[in-house]
C-alpha cells in the first residue's frame, strides 16, 4: 500500500450570497462534506458538471480557499494550522497547472522570467543557476532554449500550457493539482499535453490531482476517480471499477453521455 | 440536394498578407441530412458556415465560389434577398448561448422576432401560438410562463434550447450550429444533441454541424468533412470515415483522442505532428 499524502476528512466549504439588507443570506454549499485520499505516485482525478464542488475541492487543497469546517491532513498535518515557514514548505511542494493558459501567464514577462520566478522567490539560487534550472526546466517539457527571451503572445495555447506546466515543477513538487489543463486546448495539442503530463509523473515521481469535466481523458489519464455532483461525493473508485461497474445513478448517466466513437 | 458549395474561397487581408482562410471547400448537404464540419481552430470551419450565411465582414472576402441553396447561388443576391434568406431558410445556431442571445428581452419576444420579420401575414395572437409551440418543440417545460422570462433566469442547456427555437421557429429548411454544445456539460450536451436528431426527423431539416469534438461527429453526423488550415482533407460518410480514416490527418486527429475500453490506459496517444505537411498529401474524397 502506498503512502497517504492528503487524508480530507469531512471537508465543507459554504459561500453567503448577500441578497440584501434585509434578507436571510443564501447559503451555497460548494462542498459538502467530502471525505477522500490522495495516495503517493497515483493520478486521483475529481470529475463532475459546472457546479458541482471539483474546483472549489482544488482550491481548498491548495490553500487559496479556507475550508467552512473538516480537515484536510498533508501527512498527517493540518493545513489550515500552517503558518509561516511551514506554509512556505507547503506551497513549495503543492503546485498547480490552470486550465486557461491565456489569462495564467503574465503577458509583460518574458518565459524565462515567469518559469524562474518561483526560484527566485523561494530559494536562494543565484541568477545564473536559477537560468540553469528554467533551461533544463524547458528541455522537459519540449520547449525550445531560444524562448527563453519570449514572450507569452508569441505562443499558441499549447505551448503555452508547457510554460504553466514548466513553472508548477520548478521547485521539484510533490504534488500537481491540475484544474482542467486540457479542456481549452485543441484535441491533437490536447495529446501532446497529456503524453507530457504522464512521462513527468514518471520522471519526477509526481503525484497528480487530476480536475476535469471530461470522462475520456480521466479514463485515459487516472488511477482512480472521485466522481462529485453538486458538493458531495457519488462515487469513488478505481478506474476499472467505475467504467465497468458504476453504482450510483449520477455516474451512470454521466457514463451514458460522453460521445464516445464507439458504438 | 439541398445545399451545394462548391469550390468556396474566403481570403483575409492584413498588413502581413493573405490568410486564406477557406480554400478551395467543395460539399453536398442532402436533404433531411447532418454533414459535419470537423477541424481544429483555425482551420477555417466557421468561415465556411460564415460564407454560406454571407456574414464575412471587412478584411475577409469571398473570393470565389458558388453556394447554391435550392438551385440558386446565394453568393449572388443582394443584400435584400439574403436577408430573407437568413433565418427563414437558413438559420444559424451558435456556441455561446449567453453572448448570442439578447440580455435585455425576454425569451418569447427573441423567438417572436424572427416571426415578425419573416411571416408579416401572422397577427400576434397567431405568432404567439407559434412561440409556445416552438418553446414545446424544443422540450421547455411550461412554455407560456417561459414566454415572459429574461435570458439570464435560464441555464446554459435551455438557453442552447431558445436559440435552438429562435432558429426553427420559421421552420428553415437547413440549420447551421456552430459548436452548438461545446459550452455545455456533457449530460446537458446529450440532451441537445436528442433534441437535434428528434427535430431534424419531425420536421426534415438539413443539419450542417461545426465541431471539433469527433465523439459529437460519430454521434450525429451522415456526411463529415475534415478541414485543416483552410482545405479539405477528407470527405465521406460518417461510417466509413470512423472505420477507415484514410487521409493522415484524419489518422492522427482519430488516435488523438482516449476512447475508454480501447485505448490503452496511459498508453502514449498519437499526436497531430508539426513536422508533417499534411497538405502535401492527396484529398480522400468518397
Amino acid at each position: 500500500m502506498s503512502e497517504v499524502v492528503y487524508e480530507i476528512k469531512n471537508l465543507k466549504k459554504y459561500y453567503e450570497i448577500n441578497l440584501g439588507l434585509f434578507k436571510k443570506p443564501k447559503i451555497i454549499k460548494a462542498v459538502n462534506g467530502i471525505s477522500f485520499n490522495v495516495k503517493k505516485g497515483e493520478v486521483l482525478s475529481i470529475v463532475g458538471e459546472s457546479g458541482c464542488g471539483k474546483s472549489t475541492t482544488a482550491k481548498l487543497l491548495l490553500k487559496i480557499e479556507e475550508p467552512t469546517s473538516g480537515e484536510i491532513l498533508f501527512y498527517g498535518k493540518d493545513i489550515t494550522e500552517l503558518k509561516h515557514e511551514e506554509l512556505k514548505e507547503y506551497r513549495k511542494k503543492v503546485q498547480i497547472i490552470f486550465q486557461d493558459p491565456y489569462s495564467s501567464l503574465n503577458p509583460r514577462w518574458k518565459v524565462g522570467s515567469i518559469i524562474g520566478e518561483p526560484l527566485k522567490l523561494n530559494t536562494d539560487m543565484s541568477d545564473k543557476e536559477i537560468k540553469e534550472r528554467v533551461l533544463y526546466l524547458m528541455e522537459k517539457v519540449g520547449m525550445e532554449p531560444d524562448w527563453y527571451e519570449r514572450y507569452p503572445h508569441q505562443f499558441s495555447g499549447g505551448q503555452r500550457q508547457r510554460i504553466g506546466i514548466a513553472r508548477a515543477l520548478a521547485l521539484n513538487p510533490e504534488i500537481i493539482v491540475c484544474d482542467e489543463p486540457v479542456s481549452a486546448l485543441d484535441v491533437s495539442i490536447q495529446a501532446q499535453v497529456l503524453n507530457l503530463l504522464l512521462d513527468l509523473q514518471k520522471e519526477f515521481n509526481l503525484t497528480y490531482v487530476f480536475i476535469s469535466h471530461d470522462l475520456s481523458v480521466v479514463e485515459h489519464i487516472s488511477d482512480r476517480i472521485v466522481v462529485m455532483y453538486f458538493g458531495d461525493i457519488v462515487e469513488l473508485k478505481s478506474v476499472d471499477d467505475l467504467f465497468t461497474n458504476p453504482e450510483a445513478d449520477y455516474t451512470k448517466k454521466l457514463l451514458s453521455a460522453i460521445p464516445t466513437i464507439k458504438d | 440536394m439541398l445545399l451545394s458549395v462548391k469550390n468556396l474561397k474566403t481570403y483575409f487581408y492584413s498588413d502581413a498578407g493573405v490568410n486564406k482562410a477557406v480554400d478551395d471547400i467543395s460539399f453536398d448537404i442532402p436533404e433531411g441530412k447532418t454533414v459535419c464540419i470537423v477541424g481544429e481552430s483555425g482551420s477555417g470551419k466557421s468561415i465556411t458556415s460564415l460564407s454560406i450565411m454571407r456574414l464575412i465582414d471587412k478584411p475577409g472576402n469571398i473570393e470565389g465560389g458558388e453556394v447554391i441553396f435550392e438551385g440558386k447561388d446565394l453568393l449572388k443576391l443582394s443584400d435584400a434577398q439574403m436577408r430573407k434568406v437568413r433565418g427563414r431558410d437558413i438559420a444559424m445556431i451558435f456556441q455561446e448561448p449567453m453572448t448570442s442571445l439578447n440580455p435585455s428581452y425576454t425569451v418569447g419576444y427573441q423567438i417572436d422576432e424572427a416571426l415578425r420579420l419573416h411571416h408579416k401575414e401572422l397577427n400576434k395572437k397567431q405568432r404567439f401560438k407559434k412561440v409556445v409551440e416552438s418553446l414545446e418543440l424544443v422540450g421547455i417545460r411550461s412554455p407560456r410562463e417561459k414566454y415572459g422570462e429574461y435570458p439570464f433566469k435560464l441555464s446554459g442547456g435551455q438557453r442552447q434550447r431558445i436559440m435552438i427555437a429562435i432558429a426553427m421557429a420559421c421552420e428553415p429548411k437547413m440549420l447551421i450550429a456552430d459548436e452548438p454544445t461545446t459550452a455545455l456539460d456533457v449530460t446537458i450536451q446529450a440532451q441537445v444533441l436528442d433534441l437535434m436528431k428528434d427535430l431534424q426527423k419531425k420536421k426534415g431539416t438539413s443539419i450542417l454541424f461545426i465541431t471539433h469534438d469527433l465523439g459529437v461527429v460519430y454521434q450525429i453526423a451522415d456526411e463529415v468533412v475534415v478541414m485543416y488550415k483552410g482545405h479539405m482533407v477528407e470527405k465521406a460518410s460518417a461510417k466509413e470515415l470512423f472505420k477507415d480514416p484514410r487521409h493522415p490527418y484524419t489518422k492522427a486527429l482519430l488516435h488523438s483522442i482516449p476512447i475508454p475500453g480501447v485505448t490503452p490506459r496511459k498508453s502514449r496517444l498519437d499526436t497531430v505532428d508539426d513536422s508533417v505537411d499534411y497538405l502535401s498529401f492527396p484529398k480522400e474524397i468518397r
